[in-house]
């Protein structure tokens, strides 16, 4: 479904991403693992465009997003982001942040929009939550909101970046287990993420990055019981004791 | 010796001239405002051409004389274009482009403090930047700027007396006024200060409770 093809991107001097080639195939949990300042971040904003390629071919469906006369809006309604730091819209309550884009992108009228956001909200638990603001919640609640936000876009993909590294540790399986539920709904996911033990239990595939090169993939069980390249395995070793 | 008794005949006068500097105020509040927004808008854009010029805008604004704005804008304006151009037009047209100005640079600020993350978030959805500026950006940019915001609306309502200046009825050319005729400067002065001082207090008390308002998503 997506293809990624001689993928870089550079921030100045800096070459965060060079010639990544990648597919991701319909309803597969994929996820980008790598020590921090890989660019598996980066990457995974390349996916909807919030940075933009410098070299390159992104393609969903066959069709190339970085051509210029594709309007951006439309690929990013359909990769929507679920970020480390969650980024609900302050000023909205928790039910208006899940239903604000579904509403103005999506041109869903309110009592629908209320609905299905309604259906969301019940999703990751947090239904009684839907009138507060989200500096009322804890982190893993704001989380799940964020989580349901997306998805109330009905996106073909779901982009997730490190969802759990701004936790404190006891919210972490909260957020944890309502994206487990989502990967047998058979949304197709991107995962960046340092949870190792949930990637393995998830993940339909394994991408490892290093200094801006994708440097091995593989399905979880054989990535993490027989890692091929040195530097994979010696970022398991780190990661792992 | 106070006598107050004597500008009884005058107070329907003096309401009137209330009226026109709420009028002033609210006018170049509003007015002031929308520029403020658009400058504000402009000087957080990368554009090459319009920031300079918004900014040349706001120094020249922001460094010159409110009444010799005034002045300018009234006695200059029918020798440069053949238009006769009103005292309320040209109060409100000074105050506004002043407020703009200043009203800008608070908002400015404001657009700044509001978490980068709030845009990712609403671009990574999809919304189109000119609908989530005003749904999600200036909402909170406002929250963030309301003491300035009130600040400046306080400010040109004092400020307002200066078109008395340029003969508008207002409430310091009311005062004026009456002084001239009942030779009673006291008086007359000592009632358009409380006037002024009530409605500045209005005003705060307005801020206070909009401040609120704005507070319960905290």
């Amino acid at each position: 479904m997506i293809k990624i093809e001689h993928l870089a991107k550079r921030f100045g001097d800096l070459e965060v991403l060079k010639d990544i080639n990648l597919e991701i195939g319909k309803g597969q949990v994929v996820t980008i693992i790598g020590p921090s300042g890989s660019g598996k971040s980066t990457l995974l904003r390349c996916l909807n465009l919030l940075e933009r390629p410098d070299k390159g071919v992104i393609s969903y469906n066959g069709k190339n997003i970085l051509d210029p006369d594709v309007k951006i809006e439309n690929i990013r309604r359909k990769a929507c982001m679920v970020f480390q730091h969650f980024n609900l819209f302050a000023n909205m309550t928790v039910l208006r942040n899940v239903t604000y884009a579904p509403m103005v992108v999506n041109h869903l009228p309110k009592d629908e929009a209320v609905r299905e956001g309604m259906k969301y909200l019940t999703m990751v638990g947090l239904a009684d939550k839907a009138d507060q603001y989200p500096s009322r919640l804890s982190g893993g609640q704001k989380q799940r909101v964020a989580i349901a936000r997306a998805m109330a876009m009905h996106p073909d993909v779901l982009l997730l970046d490190e969802p759990t590294s701004a936790l404190d540790p006891e919210m972490v399986k909260e957020v944890l287990d309502v994206i487990r539920d989502l990967t047998k709904s058979g949304i197709t996911m991107v995962l960046v993420t340092h949870e190792m033990g949930f990637a393995k239990d998830v993940s339909d595939w394994i991408h490892f990055m290093d200094g801006g090169y994708l440097i091995e993939s593989a399905p979880p069980q054989e990535f993490f019981a027989h890692p091929k390249t040195d530097r994979a395995k010696k970022f398991l070793s780190h990661i792992l004791s | 010796m106070l006598n107050f008794s004597v500008l009884e005949p005058y107070m329907p006068l003096l309401v009137s001239a209330v009226w026109i500097t709420l009028k002033f105020t609210f006018l170049s509040t509003f007015l002031g405002f929308l520029g403020g927004f658009v400058l504000a808008l402009i000087s957080i854009s990368k554009n090459k051409v319009l920031v300079p010029l918004a900014k040349f805008y706001i120094s020249v604004f922001r460094g010159t004389p409110l009444l010799v704005q005034l002045m300018l804008i009234y006695f200059a304006t029918p020798q440069l274009t053949g238009y006769t151009i009103s005292a309320l037009e040209a109060g409100v047209l000074s105050f506004s482009l002043n407020s703009a100005a200043y009203i800008s640079e608070a908002l400015r600020g404001g657009f700044l403090s509001v978490d980068k993350g709030q845009w990712e978030a609403a671009l990574s959805l999809g919304v189109p930047k000119h609908r989530f500026i005003l749904d999600v950006i200036l909402p909170q940019a406002i929250k963030n700027t309301l003491p300035a915001l009130i600040n400046e609306s306080i400010a040109l309502l004092k400020d307002s007396s200066l078109v008395s200046v340029i003969g508008v009825a207002d409430t310091l050319r009311w005062a004026d006024l009456i002084q001239a005729k009942t030779f009673r400067a006291f008086e007359a002065f000592i009632v358009a200060a409380a006037v002024y001082y009530v409605l500045v207090m209005i005003l705060t008390a307005i801020g206070s409770y909009c401040e609120k308002k704005v507070r319960v998503s905290d």
